[in-house]
């Protein structure tokens, strides 16, 4: 009995083995017709490949075919040069990917060419929901404006589309390590998204530019871009902290928006922007912090000489440690679209009045035909040696500062790109991430600091002629730190020290510059000579304002404006606030350094510039802030007279006192590329160089350099 | 592949429900496994895989029957047929979708969509058509037929073209730098350093090499079909053409691509897309007449579009570092420099004054907010959008029989004296119109009263 029911049992085990066998062979039999035309990616795939993948392309593609196979319907004509169209070309062409994503979030179909970008491949992504590869918060936001997008049947189908920043899952790390699904990273992509009626209700089509993935970091990718994009591509990459002051910005991109070489550094960006387009950038810039990358819509931005620069801009938040020290900061790519007079960006076409005039596509038709049998130009690409931006920003920050030993007149060409390091390295240190420290005045900052004694000959021409020597300032700075006590009167010190009654009130400031000249690195500020604008100068006048922006400056930018400053004539305004007189220097100094110039005059020569004019600045130690406040309303322009007093005015134009305030006009190239800072070393070693020695050496630099104003053209790919 | 590891799901459904029922009776392997925790650990591990199993039955079925429900031969079955069939008709199904881009069986490579639908996708995605330009000559040598809904242009408006025609001129020099197809100028780079040219070594990334992307200016063709875009900005105009911004990228080809009839030279193979979501919408009827001011905290004026000039007649230049409310008419001059520190205080503010014209008062809407600063939350300034009442209304306000033109406005033309100086003039002392002086009487102030006196 036993027996014969363990037999029975065999037989039957038998037979349902064997019809399991047949029906598995049956089975992989066709998984085997399946994988033959399943499009399947079966190289680097993160997922399992097993049958189920398999069977969730084949879904997928059924369900592409079923619902969405009307929005792919088309129209266009079958070209004879459709083999142009294939999937490669178009991977290999686009910076991103495609995809189309049904309504309820999962993906019909990515380009292969997503493997580049995310490492997930298309086999990875095709049938599984969008949910699963993008960050829990953007799925939220995606999910919202794409069922915005989404129209009843039968009204317009959208044509637009809407940008969006999403944060997607990556397997391969910038370093290109790849990385499992489950441990991967977040890399912002900024998608364009369509919305279509389809068959199955609405399908979103998504095109995703990001760049490679594994291709480094943002920022190493962004010192690349500047490296190839910069000029020929109209492409800037500039610096901020996270306030969006600029702490770097490339020559070309300051003379596009200040026609003058007056630096926008320490400028806040967002005084820059149109106030039309601010509610754009002010979006963009809170994505920017939520999601550490984004890519602007077109904004414009208030360029030089009455023009707007269209803009695009793309923004990563790098969290950055130099020694030890973490701050974040903003590196923002900007192509420049277009410039456009500030009228012509304004004209409006209607449907009657298209923009501009009717392009006539007939008579291009004829002019093709004229063409047609002309000799085609030639365009000589051998021999082309592309326009790079001679400074590379993430080299000249990691640098470190050289007490260099080369001689004093090289230093004086290197100062100014050693001071950008250092104002660079100085933000950075000091005020990486956080905000921008309580307001304070800061004549009230000075104040509090001790007295010193060699203020009183702070403002004297011997301050002057040093620092009308642009490109040496810091030396200058050290030496009069040093020797001002004694030196009274130099060889020029005809005029301005001795009619300086109030100089003790200066004498906080003359403290201020030798601490600083001593403790904090040489800044950009005093490389360049900043003029004095009658605009900047009047809208100067907004306390609060600028003792915020004085935190983000480091105290030796704004002294050596200060002194830089002290030294420029003011001319030609005809505005009255440039005969106002001013409060001190500080004030002045910072104001005008960092609030933006609206006016676009044409840059002065100042080589052939005489003391025209009072030197403003001379005069502005009398003066508390409080005071110019006052005055700045209130002041009749009577009054003004009585600080124009006479003896203000370097009355002869003598040399060196009337040695006009000299500009490097050299290309950037030029000033960039002298090395040699020895402006630190300079002053510790408390060594006083005669000031006549310097001065031989300056004449011929100013020769060398008159021969340069013509050929100074920073951008003439955009004039 | 994975496929040799599988197994069969409904086998191994049938295994573990018969391990299921040993629980218990350790035995075979884990007979070794004698103690509490052993057998503990056993169950869990039994467990967890017998879950994992039953999750991966799921899903397969899952996504058969997702198949039977996608692929029509199923669905006309009328009863829902077992999975052997539902694959067989999947297939056979599939292979009916490749039919239509019939090739030869061995160099046949699956794929999503066709070339046709592929070009279909770029132009709905991305708005985008593509191109071919030989490097050596500029000349177009292929653009899509999808040019046409994106640029309003026919095909032949660009074949055979020096690519130079078709973009801003201002854009020529960058496009001749990306047109640089050989590999040695690619390669070369200038050395930020020393300012020489040196080859590139190895750290050149591959794709950096031959890949392209700028940005360009296009011509359009005539906008009135292109109706989204008429509104939108920017929009370039030279010459009476005019010219969209136009996302550009590509790469580099040795030869022409297969398919295109032009002599063996690099050339550029290129997408050309029209990003209308990136183009801020400018031109909506009633921004004709509006302008933008931007106020620092003081209340200082520190930017004024341009615009403003052909609007009120002031230039930007006279009106930048004054007051805001200045602009305003006396009468509402207080009105406006209250909404102002109203707004400081975070209240949103739009109202109703008249400013200042050359020569007159013009009714205007006043809509301001607070630019914070999104990183510090600090304040930055105020953005105020001025928005001037349209000509009708205008009528309607000055018409007014009491309304006097107002004469001695500073910044009109009278006594043929200049008036940017009379302007700057008066500024410093008393440019503020003493509106106390005027009778609270909106319109009835006294013209011979002058700000001036």
């Amino acid at each position: 009995m036993e027996d014969n029911r363990k037999r029975n049992m065999e037989r039957r085990r038998e037979t349902s083995r064997h019809a399991a066998r047949d029906r598995r062979s049956k089975e992989s039999d066709i998984f085997d017709d399946l994988k033959m035309c399943v499009p399947i990616v079966e190289e680097g795939t993160v997922t399992h490949l097993d049958r189920i993948a398999l069977l969730r392309v084949a879904a997928t593609i059924c369900r592409l075919r079923k619902t969405a196979g009307n929005v792919l319907e088309n129209n266009l004509d079958n070209e004879i040069t459709n083999e142009v169209w294939t999937e490669d070309t178009i991977a290999e062409c686009l910076d991103g990917f495609v995809m189309i994503v049904d309504s309820d979030s999962s993906i019909l179909y990515v380009t292969e060419s997503v493997a580049m970008y995310l490492g997930l491949t298309q086999t990875d992504l095709t049938g599984r929901a969008l949910r699963d590869f993008l960050h829990p918060s953007d799925y939220d936001e995606f999910d919202k404006q794409s069922k915005m997008l989404h129209k009843p049947r039968g009204e317009d189908t959208d044509t637009t589309g809407i940008n969006m920043v999403l944060r997607m899952k990556t397997v391969i790390s910038p370093r290109g390590r790849c990385l499992n699904l489950k441990s991967a990273l977040y890399k912002s992509v900024s998608f364009l998204v369509h919305s279509k009626v389809s068959t199955g209700g609405h399908v979103s089509f998504m095109q995703g530019i990001t760049i490679p993935a594994g291709q480094g970091t943002t920022n190493a990718n962004a010192s690349a871009m500047t490296k190839y994009t910069e000029s020929p591509m109209g492409a800037f990459t500039t610096r901020h902290t996270c306030d969006m002051r600029i702490t770097f910005v490339s020559d070309k991109f300051n003379y596009i928006l200040k026609s003058e070489l007056k630096t926008l550094m320490g400028t806040s960006f967002y005084e820059l922007v149109h106030p039309a387009d601010m509610m754009i950038v002010s979006k963009s810039m809170k994505e920017l912090f939520a999601k550490g990358h984004i890519r602007t819509p077109y904004y414009r931005l208030i360029a030089a000489n009455d023009t707007l620069a269209w803009i695009q801009t793309e923004a990563t938040t790098i969290t950055h440690t130099t020694k030890g020290q973490k701050g974040q900061y903003v590196i923002c790519v900007h192509y420049v679209l277009g410039i456009q007079g500030a009228e012509e960006s304004l004209v409006v076409c209607t449907d009657s009045m298209p923009a501009g005039m009717q392009v006539d596509i007939k008579k291009e038709v004829d002019d093709t035909r004229d063409y047609i049998g002309r000799q085609p130009e030639i365009v000589e690409c051998v021999d082309f040696t592309p326009l790079i931006e001679p400074e590379d920003p993430f080299d000249t920050v990691i640098e470190p500062v050289v007490g260099g030993e080369e001689p004093v007149k090289q230093a004086d060409m290197g100062a100014r790109k050693n001071s950008y390091d250092d104002v660079l390295q100085w933000l950075f240190r000091d005020q990486p991430s956080s905000p921008p420290p309580a307001r304070y005045r800061s004549a009230d900052r000075f104040r509090t600091t001790e007295p010193s004694n060699f203020g009183s000959a702070l403002a004297s021409p011997d301050f002057m002629d040093s620092s009308s020597r642009t490109s040496r300032p810091k030396t200058s700075y050290g030496r009069r730190a040093q020797s001002q006590g004694s030196r009274t009167t130099g060889s020029s010190s005809t005029s301005a020290s001795a009619t300086l009654p109030h100089s003790a009130n200066y004498s906080p400031l003359a403290e201020g510059i030798s601490q600083c000249g001593l403790n904090s690195p040489p800044s950009i500020k005093s490389g360049q000579v900043v003029y004095g604008d009658a605009r900047s100068m009047g809208r100067s006048c907004d306390p609060s304002d600028s003792s915020r922006r004085f935190s983000a400056l480091s105290p030796s930018d704004t002294l050596n404006v200060s002194s830089t400053r002290g030294i420029n004539p003011v001319i030609g305004s005809n505005d009255v606030f440039s005969t106002m007189p001013f409060a001190d220097s500080i004030a002045i100094a910072e104001r005008i350094d960092s609030s933006p110039t609206l006016t676009s005059g044409e840059p002065i020569l100042c080589d052939d510039l005489q003391w025209e004019e009072p030197d403003l600045s001379c005069l502005a130690p009398f003066v508390d802030t409080y005071d110019m406040m006052q005055m700045d309303e209130g002041l009749p322009p009577e009054l003004q007279a009585l600080y124009d007093l006479p003896d203000f005015t370097p009355a002869v134009p003598q040399a060196p006192a009337a040695r006009p305030v000299h500009i490097d006009r050299s290309p950037p190239a030029k000033r960039m590329h002298q090395s040699g800072p020895s402006d630190l070393d300079f002053m510790y070693t408390q060594h006083y160089q005669p000031f006549q020695q310097d001065e031989t050496y300056w004449q011929g630099q100013q020769q060398q350099n008159e021969q340069q104003p013509s050929s100074y053209s920073p951008f003439p790919m955009l004039s | 592949m994975a496929q040799d590891i599988f197994m069969d799901p409904w086998q191994s459904a049938t295994s573990f429900a018969m391990e299921d029922e040993d629980m218990g009776m350790p035995s075979g392997k884990y007979a070794r496994m004698e103690d509490e925790m052993g057998e503990n650990k056993e169950r869990f591990a039994r467990e967890n895989h017998s879950e994992i199993e039953r999750r991966r039955r799921n899903k397969m079925t899952h996504y058969i029957n997702e198949l039977a429900e996608m692929v029509p031969q199923c669905a006309s079955l009328g009863r829902k047929p077992d999975k052997l069939t539902i694959l067989r008709m999947a297939v056979s199904h599939m292979k009916g979708i490749r039919g239509h881009t019939a090739q030869d069986e061995t160099s046949y490579k699956p794929s999503f969509l066709t070339d046709q639908e592929l070009k279909h996708l770029i132009l709905e995605a991305a708005n985008g058509f593509l191109f071919v330009v030989c490097c050596q000559t500029g000349k177009v040598l292929y653009v899509a037929d999808s040019i046409t809904p994106v640029l309003n242009l026919k095909q032949e408006d660009w074949l055979q073209r020096n690519l130079n025609e078709l973009i801003h001129p201002d854009d020529q020099d960058k496009i001749r730098d990306q047109l640089c197809g050989s590999e040695v100028s690619v390669n070369k780079v200038l050395d930020l350093k020393s300012g020489s040219v040196k080859r590139e070594g190895a750290s050149t990334r591959v794709h950096m090499s031959c890949r392209r992307g700028f940005i360009c200016r296009m011509r359009v063709g005539a906008l009135e079909p292109l109706h989204r875009l008429r509104n939108r900005r920017p929009l370039f105009q030279h010459a009476g053409q005019n010219y969209v911004v136009m996302h550009c990228t590509g790469y580099i080809k040795n030869a022409p691509p297969q398919g295109i009839n032009a002599p063996a030279s690099s050339c550029l193979v290129a997408i050309a897309r029209l990003q209308v979501a990136s183009m801020p919408v400018c031109a909506d009827p009633t921004s004709t007449n509006q302008f933008s001011v931007r106020v620092s905290e003081d209340g200082k004026m520190t930017f004024i579009d341009a615009r403003v000039s052909d609007l009120i007649g002031l230039s930007s230049d006279q009106l930048i570092g004054r007051y805001w409310w200045n602009l305003a008419h006396p009468a509402d001059e207080k009105t406006l420099q209250d909404s102002f520190v109203a707004l400081l205080s975070d209240q949103p503010m739009r109202i109703n004054i008249r400013v200042r014209t050359s020569t007159d008062y013009i009714p205007c809407t006043v809509s301001a907010y607070k630019f914070m600063n999104p990183y510090s939350e600090q304040f930055e300034y105020v953005v105020a959008t001025h928005q001037i009442a349209p000509q009708e209304d205008i009528n309607n306000w000055v018409t007014a029989p009491t309304v006097p033109q107002p004469q001695a406005s500073e910044f009109g033309e009278l006594g043929g004296a200049p008036s940017a100086v009379d302007y700057g003039q008066s500024s410093s002392g008393g440019w503020r119109p003493e509106a106390q002086g005027a009778p609270q009487a909106q319109w009835q102030w006294d013209p011979m009263n002058g700000y001036n006196q």
